[in-house]
């Protein structure tokens, strides 16, 4: 029962990578693909109806994390406490960007909102990648299972590292170049004219950052943690994981340049997947590892909930699944095809009064 | 485990925060009020 959470809860962080890591990453090529108010107005439209929607996968994963791993639960969010809270502000400043620019006509409030948006958007990508490259390195657990990290200390690994060292930082500027990528994507599946053109010269102008950046984090992780190749190596099937990150990588160039939007950006979706997969793959079952004594791991079998507990809550959580792929199905089946700016009746660029392109063109 | 630092901090960092918004909020809401509901067109019959 604790593997089948383990994948549950990996399944929910992976769905919220993907998903609202698009939207993020639209918020990052934000000022820099939308040049007129109109495009960015159209950047905004195209994350509108789910960017909200998508956010909600991040409290779902942190609730399951709750009910399945209580022990991690608690000392991840003791440990991590300070940049938690940092990533709760930037996701508030990252919504009040979205939410107030529409209520100020003044151009100078609608510019201060654009950079609230853009930056949140990116500090966001960067936060998640450290703390997922914390993760992986381990954290100086002690012996009752909590622990304590500085922001930084000399940026240095060893036993008891800062929250940011040279291989965290690595893990955000990845996570940065990935969800650029995958934003500028989904932007460019999302709209056309000159904005779509835009979004597409830059997803292929990161592409070599980002094959390049794959490549050093998979040798430096290699380094810093030697113990990820066990699993591996005793599950050769593992193997397959690697391959797929780079297939899909190359797909991802292949279909940008012979304009398959769509493709693209499912194969930067199974990229960014099988870049999770691969390192929950190394680190099962150990779910946070201790640099200070392996014998301090936090792993499936002495962090997780009562025998009877997963079990009940393995019903629950399929009924509330059912609903929310059913939900989502519905939203992104609505919400499907190019957007457009003809209408002015909604009053706003992701109300939800105009979740549908096709519905908004009709209404004009 | 948190340390009382790093809440004071957090307190004061929330406390900041929703100061802002609750500003910006009745600013915004003073507004919509002064401006009235926007008149729609009688219909032709």
């Amino acid at each position: 029962m604790p593997t089948i959470w383990f994948m549950i809860v990996s399944v929910m962080i992976a769905a919220y990578v993907v998903l609202d890591g698009f939207d993020l990453g639209a918020g990052i090529i934000y000022l820099g693909a939308a040049r007129t108010t109109e495009e960015r107005r159209m950047i905004l439209r195209s994350i509108g109806p789910v960017w909200d929607g998508n956010e909600v996968w991040l409290l779902a994963a942190g609730g399951t994390l709750y009910f399945a791993y209580p022990q991690l639960y608690a000392s991840a969010f003791s440990g991590f406490y300070l940049p938690l809270m940092m990533v709760l502000w930037l996701l508030m400043l990252r919504g009040i960007g979205i939410e107030l620019r529409s209520h100020m006509e003044n151009t100078v409030w609608q510019g201060f909102f654009d950079v609230v948006f853009c930056l949140s958007s990116a500090l966001l990508a960067i936060f998640f990648g450290a703390a997922l490259g914390n993760v992986i390195r381990g954290v100086p657990l002690g012996s009752d299972g909590y622990f304590f990290e500085p922001l930084w200390t000399n940026f240095r690994l060893g036993p008891s590292p800062g929250i940011l060292d040279w291989y965290t930082v690595m893990a955000g500027v990845v996570a940065l170049v990935t969800l650029t990528a995958h934003g500028a994507l989904y932007v460019t599946l999302k709209t056309d004219g000159e904005l779509g053109r835009r979004a597409k010269s830059l997803a292929l102008s990161v592409w070599p950052l980002q094959l390049i950046l794959t490549l050093v984090s998979l040798v430096a992780t290699w380094f810093v943690r030697p113990s990820i190749k066990e699993n591996y190596l005793t599950y050769p099937i593992g193997f397959l994981i690697p391959l797929v990150v780079f297939a899909s990588l190359g797909l991802m160039l292949v279909a940008t340049r012979k304009g398959r939007e769509l493709q693209a950006f499912l194969a930067s979706c199974v990229y960014i997947t099988g870049m999770l997969v691969g390192a929950v793959f190394a680190l099962y079952p150990v779910i946070l590892p201790a640099s200070t004594d392996p014998a301090n791991n936090l792993t499936i079998y002495n962090s997780a909930a009562g025998h009877h507990g997963l079990t009940v809550g393995l019903v629950w959580w399929t009924l509330a699944m059912i609903l929310s792929v059913g939900y989502f199905v519905f939203v992104y089946r609505m919400f499907r095809g190019k957007v457009r700016l003809e209408t002015e009746s909604a009053g706003s660029d992701f109300g939800h009064g105009d979740i549908s392109p096709d519905h908004a063109r009709k209404s004009v | 485990l948190v340390s009382a630092g790093n809440g004071l901090f957090t307190l004061l960092g929330f406390m900041g925060m929703y100061t802002v918004l609750g500003i910006l909020f009745l600013f915004l809401v003073s507004r919509e009020i002064e401006s009235g509901p926007v008149m729609q067109p009688a219909a032709a019959h």
